[in-house]
């Protein structure tokens, strides 16, 4: 398990993301990204909102073919109306706008969408604005802005005004390229072989990251006896829960070292020891696993299908793989990773969670567990993980108006947050007290 | 509202296993309330190592969630080991009988606590409190302690937390010796 080491060198990833408009957020909430970053708060708090969004683009980005500005019924977020997107509340104006901003690597990005104007075919979602955001300055887009404006905005910021003015550059255009805007600056003249172009594209340092997001969703269907071969590489479109069969068939055919750390991984959880993989047929692989925690003499053939096991092992095999797979700076965003864990294993997903932090990957976890959080609390009070790896978000809905807020808050060296509205303590306090005060007016009684 | 001023208690061990033992029932549920209170409040607690290892043995299930809710929300204060009175040299001088001696020695973590933070102590145990107040005048500075007892009918605890837990002089071991004399 993770050894005491330093934080880790800069990695490029999204660092930071903050919304407006969706769903139940209606001002604008923003969080910041770490290798650990926790969200937590009560159900329907808006904790999976924040993160649509991203994997709102990502199946954008992913779709098969162009979706317009917005894929809005994909794999990993579904809406069957682009109205359902948008913050409406009773007594509160409904949103004209979304607004989802992103932050990679010092350069922000603001997207803006609005419903389509009027009735009939075409994309649900418009895409009205997008604005860069670097040291040299700002950049918006839009696609309505005629040429003119378009120099303007390319003018006032101190990368391009010299080069464009250099190259007398003074036609542009906007395109929109599925869920970003681009643009394309070229010098006065009518024979487009002899001109050269500038094309201006904010969205491209977004778009690897948007698309390596490995999503592990809260439901992640029941134990089956073979699961579908799927394409394996950097990135993994949709939803994870049924790759994690062929990246371990992967790994079982290259001998990956991978293999070792999932049973490391799965044993400290107290669930196998070990995981194979084999071809079913040309499109199906099985799954068995280990029937005991720790390895025997004489029991490495002593596997089961996973679908003869409990529910642990294959609502939990996912995560390890999709944190394992994962590499530095890649998130890995897992819906309630302590699901169906007993509460010794709870404890231990923290220390799974935080060895991937410490390699790099982004891992940002939506959780109810107090345990859990505990664990993440133990590492960094012993030195394991480091505090400043750690991000909280605290996600409040307003009992009236129904709104999102986000508090944040960090972790010191003891691992305390302080003034974090935190209630599963709370909770457990009443709970227990509850309990206490009950049998104590029963024994009473008697 | 005015804002009530957080302050520093001393929380023996004695309440941590009473909040959760129902045998002690109703000393087990005013022990709840005075620490719910205390948590609520946002009163901070102090400990020193000695302390510590005394609430380990004793604290019941609901006496560790609420110290470990305390520690994550920052409101409990470490303080270090070796910051120690005089005291521990001086009560064998000035205490004659050793049952005595050894009851006063086993809560002498709490009074050294107490005069390294704000002077005020909750703690269930009466006996102890009545022989820190037979050696007010050998032992003067005991004398502003505030001392409480969360599991007495009469104390009125959760209100006086509410007061910001203010050092009245009838709770102070230096008055109450004064009323006992008479």
């Amino acid at each position: 398990m993770p050894s005491k080491v330093g934080s880790r060198t800069a990695i490029r990833a999204i660092s930071r993301i903050a919304v407006s408009g969706f769903k139940s957020i209606h001002t604008r909430q923003a969080i910041e990204i770490r290798p650990l970053t926790i969200l937590a708060g009560a159900n329907s708090s808006g904790k999976s909102s924040m993160m649509q969004t991203l994997l709102l683009l990502k199946q954008t980005l992913e779709a098969p073919y162009d979706p317009g500005p917005l894929f809005i019924h994909g794999p990993n977020a579904k809406f069957s109306e682009v109205k359902q997107m948008f913050f409406h509340s009773a007594g509160t104006s409904k949103s004209q706008l979304i607004e989802i901003e992103l932050h990679v690597d010092g350069t922000e990005l603001r997207l803006n969408y609005s419903r389509k104007k009027g009735r009939g075919y075409g994309w649900p979602a418009e895409l009205v604005a997008q604005m860069e955001r670097t040291a040299h300055g700002e950049i918006t887009l839009n696609e309505h802005y005629g040429s003119e404006d378009i120099i303007k905005q390319f003018k006032g910021n101190t990368f391009w005004n010299p080069i464009i003015s250099a190259k007398g550059m003074n036609q542009a255009e906007v395109i929109r390229n599925r869920c970003f805007l681009e643009a394309k600056l070229s010098p006065p003249g009518d024979l487009p072989v002899m001109k050269e172009i500038i094309h201006f594209l904010p969205g491209r340092p977004f778009i690897s990251h948007l698309k390596e997001i490995i999503h592990v969703p809260g439901l992640r269907g029941n134990p089956e006896r073979a699961y579908p071969v799927t394409a394996i590489g950097d990135s993994f479109p949709g939803t994870f829960e049924d790759d994690a069969a062929s990246v371990i068939a992967h790994w079982v055919e290259v001998s990956d070292s991978n293999l070792d750390g999932l049973g490391e991984d799965l044993a400290h959880l107290g669930l196998t020891w070990k995981v194979h993989a084999r071809a079913v047929n040309d499109i199906q692989v099985e799954l068995r696993v280990g029937r005991l925690i720790r390895p025997k003499q004489g029991g490495a053939s002593d596997l089961v299908n996973i679908a003869d096991v409990g529910f642990g092992i294959s609502q939990t095999l996912p995560v390890v793989v999709a944190l394992l797979t994962a590499g530095p700076g890649q998130m890995v965003f897992i819906e309630q990773p302590e699901l169906h864990l007993h509460p010794r294993a709870q404890v231990a997903m923290a220390e799974v969670l935080a060895k991937a932090a410490k390699r790099g990957v982004r891992v940002v976890i939506e959780t109810h567990g107090s345990l859990l959080l505990l664990g993440v609390q133990s590492l960094v009070a012993e030195g394991i993980l480091p505090a400043s790896d750690v991000a909280l978000h605290w996600f409040l809905r307003h009992p009236e108006s129904g709104i999102t807020t986000v508090r944040s808050a960090e972790l010191d060296e003891a691992g305390r947050f302080g003034d974090w509205p935190e209630d599963f303590d709370e909770v457990a306090l009443e709970a227990e007290s509850r309990y206490l005060s009950a049998a104590e007016a029963r024994i009473v009684g008697r | 509202m005015a804002k009530i001023r957080s302050r520093l208690l001393v929380v023996d061990a004695s309440i941590a296993r009473a909040a959760g033992d129902v045998s002690t029932h109703p000393t087990s549920r005013r022990c709840r309330d005075f620490l719910l209170a205390v948590r609520e409040i946002c009163h901070q607690i102090v400990m020193t190592a000695p302390i510590q290892h005394e609430w380990d043995k004793h604290q019941s299930r609901f006496a560790r969630t609420w110290r470990l809710s305390m520690l994550a929300k920052k409101k409990l204060k470490i303080l270090e080991s070796h910051a120690q009175s005089s005291l521990e040299k001086r009560f064998p001088k000035v205490v004659i009988d050793p049952f005595i001696l050894a009851i006063m020695e086993k809560d002498r973590c709490l009074v050294e606590a107490a005069l390294l933070s704000e002077k005020r102590i909750a703690s269930l145990d009466n006996s102890v409190r009545t022989h820190f107040q037979n050696y007010r005048d050998s032992l003067p500075e005991l004398r502003s302690i505030c001392w409480v007892n969360p599991g007495a009918t009469d104390e009125d605890l959760c209100d006086w937390l509410r007061a910001g837990a203010p050092i009245e002089r009838s709770r102070t071991l230096g008055y109450l010796a004064h009323r006992l004399e008479e």
